[in-house]
């Protein structure tokens, strides 16, 4: 309706609905999680992280050109369960998911985010998806190329090995991704100095704790992997005093990782939904 | 009476001990509005009350009847142009664009045409599918430009959107905004040059140190800033002869060239006529002009000039 006195213009700013979008279209989300991880892949952690993670490769190889006696499966466990779940995954994903939110930051680009139609939340958890996935490419690309290492000329390659332990391994790499870049997430919007403080936790918490035969390992990440390690891997559980009778099922494993990755994811999500951060203010600058 | 499309209601901003906005009353209707203050008095505290990014601590914002914080859909309603020269670098002008077009909510299809429209309303369409981090200051700022308006947005926030740019980028930025305003969309356009403001819109807000200090038509305050000598920063690869070709003009008071390689700062009372003038210079007799920006200390000193008056 217009009259020659009020030409209606283009735009009215009553063409609006009263009730808005609610902010999780399918596209934007996905754009979110494209935008983490071209830019977890990029950098200077790219080549740290591709470094840590050769470190268990190059082991392997030295081990079968100077100890070629030795047998495959405790090496295999040594590198695997000893070295690549309990320390290099808890760091790529503590490097990673410290950088999630604050390199937007620093770099000023978060902005081109929060002025999207997009739920804040959901920001979050696409950055984070995105953060554990490359996280989790990252080290089951590099385990599985651990293990095929170790293994290199023996018949059961391929189908013991590859087909059978190594989507294992991968599945365990997903829990375990999961559950630390929530946590390292979470805490990377609380502390200023998360890099420092997650690496004490992965070495205290998940280290200690996490070793020792006492209640407080269940509140462990690495203690989860573990019994799930004894229970689809059969392994040994002595070493880490987990009695296979007595120890948590593998579906409660499961279960207690989820939780905790979406208890964490959650508690970063509100945070993240919560918190101004000031790009261009006399505090931001 | 006109429909308020923006609107901030006794709004104060605090960061810790420093007022960001001071009990900021405000309503802007449709059309170009300027929103002119020094650095530091609050422009970009406004524009980020506005898009959302921050909370009041007191009072009320609100865009199109809505709360911006809290409210991601009004967003798809909304665009801006932020102040800061950040990107994602590692992207094409083309990928940076669809990007946006994505979150904005579009579809695949739809962010692919809406990126090439946008791409063409900036004048980079042959720059697109150049990696952002090898821009010059002028085309980041039309790519920046154009992702605010890449999802066609009814209320379009534009911070310094000129800061930095060429004569002639300057030039077709500011057609740029001036035909988006025509077609009855609102646009709040913050700077803290006067004429980059004039040369958009008539109507303009006046910020200092958190506070309105005036609204309405830029005829009202222009006589008493051109009352003092505006001071000018022009980068050129040939700063001597650029010196000496601005001598010759009768409206140039003074011209000083900086110590910094390559800077001129000269001192005119009749800013329009330089401003005017600037293109020609900038495109004839082999003196070209990188970069013009006000120098924010004369502005501060002509805002102490009003406030007091």
């Amino acid at each position: 309706m217009t009259t020659p006195s009020a030409p209606e213009t283009e735009f009215s700013p009553t063409m609006i609905p009263a009730r808005l979008p609610i902010g999780l279209a399918p596209s934007a989300l996905l754009t979110v999680v494209r935008i983490t991880v071209a830019r977890q892949v990029r950098g200077v952690r790219r080549w740290v992280l591709a470094g840590v993670f050769a470190l268990p490769i190059a082991f392997a190889i030295l081990i079968r050109q100077f100890r070629p006696s030795l047998e495959a499966a405790p090496v295999e466990d040594g590198l695997i369960l000893g070295l690549i779940f309990p320390a290099l995954v808890p760091l790529a994903a503590l490097l990673l998911a410290s950088g999630m939110v604050q390199d937007d930051v620093e770099e000023q680009t978060l902005t081109y985010l929060l002025i999207r139609p997009i739920a804040r939340w959901a920001i979050y958890l696409a950055k984070l998806a995105g953060t554990a996935i490359v996280t989790w490419g990252r080290a089951a690309i590099f385990t599985v190329a651990t293990v095929g290492a170790i293994h290199w000329g023996e018949s059961g390659l391929v189908g013991t090995v590859l087909r059978e332990r190594a989507p294992i391994y991968v599945a365990m790499l997903a829990l375990a991704t999961a559950a630390y870049a929530s946590i390292f997430g979470a805490l990377s919007l609380v502390l200023r100095r998360a890099l420092v403080v997650g690496a004490i936790y992965v070495v205290v918490v998940e280290g200690f704790f996490g070793a020792i035969d006492f209640v407080i390992r269940e509140a462990t990440v690495i203690y989860y992997i573990r019994v799930l390690a004894v229970r689809w891997l059969g392994v040994a559980g002595e070493e880490w005093s987990i009695d296979p009778d007595t120890a948590v099922s593998a579906s409660t494993c499961v279960i207690v990782l989820l939780a905790i990755a979406g208890w964490f994811a959650a508690i970063g999500a509100a945070i993240f939904a919560a918190r101004e951060f000031r790009l261009k203010t006399p505090e931001g600058n | 009476m006109g429909q308020t499309v923006v609107e901030f209601r006794s709004v104060s901003k605090w960061y810790g001990q420093v007022i960001g906005l001071n009990n900021l009353t405000l309503e802007l209707p449709p059309g170009v509005t300027g929103l002119l203050g020094p650095n530091g008095s609050g422009k970009s505290t406004l524009l980020q009350l506005a898009t959302g990014q921050l909370r009041p601590s007191q009072g009320e914002v609100r865009v199109l009847g809505h709360r911006p914080r809290g409210s991601a859909g009004l967003n798809r309603y909304i665009g801006l142009c932020p102040e800061q020269d950040a990107f994602f670098e590692w992207m094409t002008g083309r990928e940076f664009l669809r990007s946006c077009a994505l979150l904005g909510g579009l579809g695949r299809h739809g962010a692919r045409e809406a990126a090439d429209r946008a791409l063409e309303r900036v004048g980079m369409t042959e720059h697109a599918g150049r990696a952002i981090r090898g821009y010059s200051k002028g085309m980041r700022q039309r790519i920046k430009l154009a992702q605010a308006m890449v999802h066609e947005p009814i209320v379009l926030f534009l911070d310094e959107p000129l800061n930095g740019t060429d004569p002639v980028a300057r030039r077709e930025l500011i057609d740029a905004i001036v035909e988006w305003g025509a077609t009855g969309r609102t646009v709040l356009v913050s700077s803290h040059v006067f004429h980059e403001v004039q040369a958009v819109t008539r109507s303009i807000v006046l910020l200092n140190r958190g506070r309105l200090v005036a609204q309405g038509d830029v005829r009202q305050i222009r006589d008493l800033i051109d009352a003092h000598p505006h001071r000018i920063v022009l980068k050129s690869p040939r700063p001597r002869e650029l010196a000496a070709r601005l001598v010759a003009c009768d409206d140039i008071v003074g011209v000083d060239l900086s110590r910094e390689g390559g800077t001129l700062i000269v001192e005119t009372r009749l800013p329009d006529r330089f401003y005017s003038r600037l293109v020609d210079l900038a495109l004839d007799g082999g003196t070209p002009v990188d970069e013009v920006y006000s120098d924010d200390d004369n502005l501060e000193s002509v805002f102490k000039y009003l406030v007091t008056t």
